[in-house]
C-alpha cells in the first residue's frame, strides 16, 4: 500500500555558493495513512522544514515530496494550494488565527472555499467548534477575546474542517501552559483514532511528542533515529510516555 | 543641530522605499497648491495691473449709465471745467489679430495720442517717447502702437504690417511703435489707435467707451465729481476710479478664495495620505521605537526625531513640487483665465505666468506644514503606546472598535449637516454656505468607517470566499482603509461638486438663453463671446437685408446692454418675437398679466427676470426704472421670466422699439431668422454668409449650432474640471496604492497563514482587490452624496452671494459617472501592486514575519 506522506532522498539548501546552508540530507521518511508521527529534535535541525514540504509550502532541492501518491513537484502552485484546502489541516504554535474574524468565521471560510453555504456551512462549523470544545458562547468573539487554549483549540476546528487526511501541527503546544497543551495533544490524539486522520507533529517538547505512535529524531538536517514503539525509545521518551499515563485524559 | 539632520537624513535613506510615497505624495500636494496659487495671483495681477493701465492717473471715470457708449462731444464740456487738468477719452473694442492661421484676441484701444499721456504711461521699448513722430501716426489710418509681447507673438516688428479683423470687417495696419511692458501695455494684448481710426474702424461713430478725468493739483476729486455730475446729462455717470478699483477688486477677491480654496484642498489630501504612510512607516517601527523608550529614550523626545523626520521629508517633496507646481501653473493659467473672465464678465487674459516669490513660499510653508501636522498624530500615538504590550506586540494590528463618543460625534455632524442643508432654502449668504459645505464633508468623513463595516458583510458575500476574508478584515481594522476611502472622496466629491457647477450653468444658461431663441437661424457679430460676456454690435440695417434674402419668412432682433445706478441689464427685442412663437417662448412666472407680451410688445410694461426680482423684491405692477442716454425710463413691471444672464444684478426684457427710441441706437447684438416651411436652413445659412458676411464677420448659427454654442461656452470655463480631475486620480491610486500595501505588509502572516491553509495564490490577490473594491465603492457612494450636497449649497447659498445668479441646481450624473467609474479604476490601479505583492507572497516567510 502506498504511504499517505513519502519523502524520498530529500534534501534542502538554502542559499547557493559558500554561503550555502543545508536544511536536509538525503531525508526518507514515510508516513502510512492513520499514523500520528512526532518529530522531535533540537531548533535548527530541520523539522520545520519537513513540514513545509510535506504542506507544498516549500519545494525540495533534491529528492521527491508524494502525498497520497501524487508526486508535488509535478503540481501548480494553484494545485497545491487546492490540496492543502482539501487534503491537509495545519496547527501553528501560534494559532495564526485572523483577529479580525470571529471565532466561526475563522473556522468557516475554509469550508465556504469549499462551497459549502447558508444552512449546511452553519451547522458544521458549529459541529467542529463543538468537537474541538470551545464554548458556543465564545463564537461570535475575535481571537483576541480567548485565551491561548481557546485560540489554539479553534485554530484545530479551522484545521479539521474540512476533514482532512492528515493534521499538521508545529509546536502546537509551544505557546500553551501544561493543561491546555495537554488539552490539545489529546484532541489531535482523538481526531487520530477516530477519524483515522494522519498526524504529522513537530515538537521539541519530549512529553508531547510521546502522543505520537511513532517518533522520528533529527539532527542536522538528517534522520538519526525512527522508533516505531515505545519500547524502541530513547529513554526521557519513555519517561514522558510513563508521565503521560498516569495523568488522566484533559476533558 | 547638524548631526541631528544627518542622523534624520540617514535614517529616512535606510527607509527610502517607504519614505518615497510620502514624499511624492507632499510634492504632488505642493505642485498642485503652488500652481493653483501662482496661476490665481499672476490673473489677479495680470486683472490689477489691466485695471491700473487703463485707469493711470485718472481720478474719476465718466461712462454711460445706460451702458455702452457716450457722445464725444461732452470732452468739450468737461475740459472747460476749471478742476479739470487732463480729461481723455478712450474707446474700448475687441480686435483679433491673424497669424498663420491662429488668431490672437486683442483690445483695441482709441485715445486721443496728443493729449491721452496725461493720463496714461506710454513707453518706448528702448525708451523714449511712444511715437517719433506723431504726425506720421495720425496722418495714416493704418497706424497702431502694440505692446512688444503682442508684437512678438504675433512675429511683427515695428514698421511691419499684420491682419486685424474689427466689427466691421478684416483691414490691415501697420506697427508704427512699439510699447514696453510698463505703464498702458499692462492692460494686456493691446492695440493702441488714434481715436478718430479706432472709431472709424469699428464703427463706433463719433462715440466713446469712457472719459477719463484727472483733477487739477489741490483740487478735491470729490468736489469735482459733484460739479461733473451737476454739468453733465442725467445718463452719464461720474465715479471715482479708486472706488471702480476696488469694487473690481472685491469681485476678483471671491474667485480668488475659490481658487485658494482649492489649493488648500489639494494640500489637506497630501498631508491626510502622508499621515496614512507615516502611520505605517511608524507602526513598522514600533518594535525598535519599544526599545528605545525600554533604554531611557523619553516621549518628548520620540515624537521630537520623528517629527524632524517628517519634516525633512516634507522638505524633499517641497523641493521637488515646487518646480512642479511651476509646470502645472502654465497648464491651468488658460482654462483658469477663462473660468475668471466668465465669472467676472471681463476679459482677463493669461500670457504666461511668472515665478512669484510669494505664492511658492506660501505653497512651500504649507508643504512643510502639512508634513509636520501629518507626522503628528501617529508619532504622538507610536510615542505613548504602552512599552511593555509595544514589545509585546510587535507589528500586529489593535482592532478598531466604534465607540460611543464616535458615534455620537458621527450622529451631530451628519444632523447639522441636514440642518444646514435645510437652511441653504430659506437663507442664502456666502458665509452659511461655506459653512455648509465644510460640514457636509466633515460628516461625509465620519461616514466612511461605519461605511467600510457594513459594506463589507454585502460585499463579502457577493465577492466571493476569499474576497471576503479581505473585506471582513478591512470592514473590522480599517484605519489605513479609512484614510484611502476619504481621500477618494472628498477627491470625487470636489470632482462631482464642480462638475454640477458646470452642469448647472450650461444647463441653466443654455435653457434659459434659448427659450426665446428657438427660430431657425441667429446671426451675430463673430466677436461676441459667451466666456468674457462681449456684446458686439452689428448695424440695425442688417436686418431688412435679412429680411430680403429668400426663403425668409421673419426677421426679430435684440440688443443686450447694461443700465447703471442701480446696475441693471437689459434685453430690447423687437416686438414680433413676443408676439410670433416661431421665435420662442417667454414663460412667465405665477402671477404675471394675461397680456403680458403683448403689452411688452407695443412698449407699455417690461418683463424682469428672477434675478432682478429676488434683488430688488419687486411685484408685479411695480414701477422699473432703467437710466437712458434721454432720460430715466420708467414702465410697471408685467412678469417674471427665468434669468437671463445679462448682469449679475439681474435684467429687464423691454421692446426694442422703446429701446431705439430712448437710447436714439439702431444697433443690434443678435438677430434670429424664421424661415418659410420647407426652405432649406442650409441653403439660408450659406446664402447669408456669402451676402451679408462678407462685409462684416458675422455668425450664423442654427439652433442647435446656437445651443451648442453657449454650452461650449460655459464648458470651456470649466475645463480645469478635467486638470483637476486627473489629478485627484492620481492622487488616489496613490493613497490607495498605500493603504493597501500597508495593509499587505500588516498582513503578511496572515497570508501566509491563509496560504497554508489552502488559499491560493490569485485569492490573496483577490482579498487585496476586493478591499480596493470595498474603498471604491464606499468611497464613491459618499462622495456622491457629499458632493451634490456640496452642490446644492453652492448653488443656493455661494453662488447668488458671490456672483449675483439664482441658479437652479442640475446634477451632472455624466461627470458624477464619470468620476465614480475613474475612481474605481484609480483604486484598483492602486491595487494592483499591493495585490500581486500578495499573491507572490511566499508562504514560508510570510508566516515567519513578524
Amino acid at each position: 500500500m502506498n504511504p499517505l506522506v513519502a519523502l524520498e532522498a530529500v534534501g534542502k539548501t538554502y542559499g547557493s555558493g559558500p554561503g550555502a546552508v543545508s536544511a536536509l540530507d538525503a531525508l526518507d521518511l514515510m508516513v502510512p495513512e492513520g499514523e500520528f508521527v512526532s518529530i522531535v529534535g533540537p531548533s535548527g535541525c530541520g523539522k520545520s522544514t519537513v513540514l513545509n514540504l510535506i504542506a507544498g509550502l516549500d519545494e525540495p532541492s533534491r529528492g521527491r515530496v508524494r502525498i497520497a501518491g501524487r508526486d508535488l513537484a509535478t503540481m501548480s502552485e494553484r494545485g497545491r494550494s487546492d490540496l492543502r484546502l482539501r487534503f491537509i489541516g495545519f496547527v501553528f504554535q501560534g494559532f495564526n488565527l485572523l483577529p479580525r474574524l470571529t471565532v466561526e468565521r475563522n473556522v468557516a471560510w475554509r469550508l465556504e472555499r469549499l462551497g459549502v453555504r447558508g444552512r449546511a456551512l452553519r451547522e458544521r462549523t458549529a459541529a467542529v467548534l463543538e468537537q474541538v470544545g470551545v464554548r458556543s458562547a465564545a463564537w461570535s468573539r475575535y481571537p483576541n477575546e480567548l485565551s491561548g487554549g481557546e485560540q489554539q483549540r479553534v485554530a484545530a476546528a479551522r484545521a479539521i474542517a474540512t476533514e482532512p487526511r492528515l493534521l499538521l501541527a508545529d509546536e502546537p503546544t509551544g505557546n500553551l501552559d501544561s493543561a491546555n497543551g495537554r488539552m490539545i495533544l489529546d484532541l489531535l490524539r482523538r481526531l487520530n483514532v477516530e477519524r483515522r486522520t494522519s498526524v504529522v507533529m513537530v515538537t521539541h517538547d519530549a512529553f508531547a511528542a510521546t502522543y505520537g505512535h511513532r517518533t522520528v529524531e533529527m539532527h542536522d538536517g538528517r534522520i538519526v533515529r525512527d522508533v516505531g514503539s515505545l519500547a524502541d525509545a530513547p529513554p526521557p521518551l519513555r519517561l514522558a510516555a510513563s508521565l503521560r499515563e498516569s495523568q488522566p485524559e484533559a476533558p | 543641530m547638524i548631526e541631528g539632520v544627518r542622523s534624520v537624513v540617514r535614517r529616512l535613506v535606510l527607509d527610502l522605499p517607504q519614505v518615497a510615497m510620502a514624499i511624492v505624495v507632499i510634492a504632488l500636494g505642493v505642485a498642485l497648491s503652488a500652481g493653483v496659487l501662482l496661476a490665481n495671483h499672476a490673473l489677479r495681477a495680470r486683472y490689477d495691473a489691466s485695471v491700473e493701465a487703463l485707469a493711470g492717473a485718472a481720478d474719476l471715470q465718466i461712462t454711460a449709465l445706460s451702458g455702452g457708449t457716450l457722445d464725444a462731444a461732452v470732452l468739450d464740456a468737461v475740459r472747460a471745467l476749471p478742476g479739470v487738468k487732463a480729461a481723455a477719452p478712450l474707446l474700448l473694442a475687441p480686435a483679433f489679430a491673424h497669424r498663420d492661421g491662429e488668431v490672437t484676441r486683442l483690445r483695441l484701444i482709441g485715445v486721443d495720442l496728443l493729449d491721452d499721456a496725461t493720463v496714461r504711461v506710454y513707453r518706448r521699448t528702448g525708451g523714449g517717447a511712444a511715437l517719433e513722430d506723431p504726425l506720421v501716426f495720425l496722418n495714416q489710418q493704418d497706424s497702431v502702437l502694440l505692446t512688444s509681447a503682442v508684437a512678438t507673438r504675433l512675429g511683427v516688428a515695428e514698421g511691419g504690417a499684420f491682419d486685424v479683423e474689427t466689427a466691421l470687417g478684416r483691414r490691415r495696419l501697420v506697427a508704427r511703435g512699439l510699447l514696453d511692458d510698463s505703464g498702458v501695455a499692462g492692460a494686456g494684448n493691446l492695440l493702441v489707435m488714434d481715436l478718430a481710426a479706432a472709431q472709424a474702424a469699428v464703427g463706433a461713430g463719433e462715440r466713446v467707451s469712457q472719459i477719463d478725468v484727472v483733477a487739477r493739483d489741490g483740487g478735491g476729486v470729490d468736489a469735482l465729481r459733484e460739479t461733473l455730475v451737476a454739468t453733465l446729462p442725467s445718463h452719464l455717470d461720474v465715479a471715482r476710479v479708486a472706488d471702480r478699483k476696488r469694487e473690481l477688486s472685491r469681485a476678483a477677491s471671491a474667485f480668488q478664495v475659490m481658487l485658494d480654496a482649492l489649493a488648500a484642498m489639494g494640500l489637506a489630501l497630501a498631508s491626510l495620505i502622508t499621515a496614512n504612510r507615516l502611520a505605517t512607516i511608524y507602526q513598522a517601527r514600533t518594535w525598535e521605537m519599544g526599545v528605545l523608550r525600554a533604554l531611557g529614550l523619553t516621549p518628548a523626545a520620540l515624537v521630537r526625531g520623528l517629527v524632524g523626520e517628517a519634516l525633512v521629508m516634507a522638505a524633499a517633496g517641497v523641493l521637488i513640487g515646487l518646480p512642479l507646481g511651476i509646470v502645472f501653473a502654465q497648464l491651468i493659467v488658460q482654462p483658469v483665465a477663462d473660468t475668471m473672465s466668465l465669472n467676472l464678465q471681463q476679459v482677463v487674459t493669461a500670457s504666461g505666468v511668472a515665478v512669484r516669490p510669494a505664492p511658492l513660499l506660501v505653497a512651500g510653508m504649507a508643504g512643510l506644514l502639512a508634513g509636520v501636522l501629518a507626522a503628528l498624530v501617529p508619532a504622538l500615538a507610536a510615542a505613548r503606546a504602552p512599552i511593555v504590550s509595544v514589545l509585546a506586540r510587535g507589528r500586529s494590528r489593535a482592532v478598531s472598535t466604534d465607540g460611543r463618543g464616535r458615534r455620537t460625534v458621527r450622529r451631530i455632524s451628519t444632523a447639522v449637516a441636514a440642518l444646514l442643508l435645510a437652511l441653504q432654502l430659506v437663507v442664502d449668504t456666502g458665509a452659511l454656505a461655506g459653512l455648509t459645505m465644510a460640514v457636509v464633508v466633515l460628516a461625509g468623513a465620519l461616514a466612511v468607517e461605519p461605511g467600510l463595516r457594513w459594506a463589507s458583510l454585502p460585499l463579502g458575500r457577493l465577492l466571493g470566499p476569499a474576497a471576503r476574508i479581505g473585506v471582513e478584515d478591512q470592514g473590522r481594522a480599517p484605519s489605513r482603509a479609512v484614510g484611502a476611502t476619504i481621500v477618494l472622496m472628498v477627491g470625487v466629491a470636489v470632482v462631482v461638486w464642480i462638475g454640477s457647477m458646470s452642469s448647472s450653468f450650461e444647463a441653466y444658461v443654455v435653457r434659459n438663453l434659448m427659450l426665446d431663441r428657438e427660430s431657425d437661424l441667429s446671426v451675430d457679430s463673430g466677436f461676441n463671446d459667451i466666456v468674457v460676456g462681449d456684446d458686439a454690435r452689428i448695424d440695425g440695417e442688417l436686418l431688412p437685408k435679412l429680411a430680403a434674402i429668400p426663403g425668409v419668412r421673419a426677421v426679430g432682433a435684440g440688443v443686450n446692454g447694461v443700465s447703471l445706478r442701480p446696475e441693471t441689464g437689459f434685453v430690447a427685442v423687437d416686438p414680433v418675437r413676443f408676439r410670433d412663437r416661431s421665435f420662442g417662448e417667454w414663460p412667465l412666472a405665477d402671477g404675471a398679466w394675461p397680456d403680458a407680451l403683448e403689452r411688452v410688445a407695443r412698449g407699455e410694461a417690461v418683463l424682469a427676470d428672477a434675478t432682478l426680482v429676488a434683488r430688488r423684491g419687486l411685484v408685479i405692477g411695480a414701477p422699473v426704472q432703467l437710466t437712458t442716454p434721454t432720460g430715466v425710463l420708467e414702465l410697471p413691471l408685467a412678469g417674471v421670466t427665468p434669468t437671463k444672464f445679462r448682469s449679475p444684478a439681474g435684467d429687464v426684457m423691454l421692446s426694442r422699439d422703446l429701446y431705439q427710441r430712448w437710447w436714439r441706437d439702431r444697433t443690434i447684438t443678435q438677430a434670429f431668422v424664421v424661415l418659410q416651411p420647407g426652405v432649406s436652413v442650409r441653403a439660408v445659412s450659406d446664402a447669408i454668409r456669402s451676402t451679408l458676411g462678407r462685409a462684416q464677420r458675422l455668425r450664423v448659427l442654427t439652433r442647435d449650432e446656437l445651443a451648442e454654442w453657449y454650452g461650449s461656452g460655459v464648458r470651456s470655463a470649466y475645463s480645469f474640471l478635467d486638470t483637476l480631475a486627473a489629478l485627484v486620480l492620481l492622487v488616489v491610486v496613490i493613497g490607495t496604492a498605500d493603504a493597501l500595501a500597508a495593509s499587505v505588509v500588516e498582513r503578511t502572516r496572515e497570508i501566509g497563514a491563509l496560504r497554508a491553509l489552502g488559499l491560493t495564490p490569485r485569492d490573496a490577490a483577490a482579498q487585496v482587490l476586493a478591499q480596493a473594491t470595498a474603498i471604491a465603492l464606499v468611497g464613491i457612494a459618499v462622495a456622491l452624496a457629499v458632493g451634490h450636497a456640496m452642490s446644492f449649497a453652492f448653488v443656493e447659498g455661494l453662488v447668488p452671494s458671490l456672483l449675483g445668479w439664482r441658479l437652479e441646481l442640475r446634477a451632472s450624473w455624466q461627470v458624477a459617472g464619470v468620476a465614480a467609474t475613474l475612481g474605481v479604476i484609480a483604486c484598483l490601479l492602486g491595487a494592483f501592486v499591493p495585490a500581486a505583492r500578495a499573491g507572490r507572497l511566499s508562504p514560508i516567510t510570510a508566516l515567519r514575519y513578524e
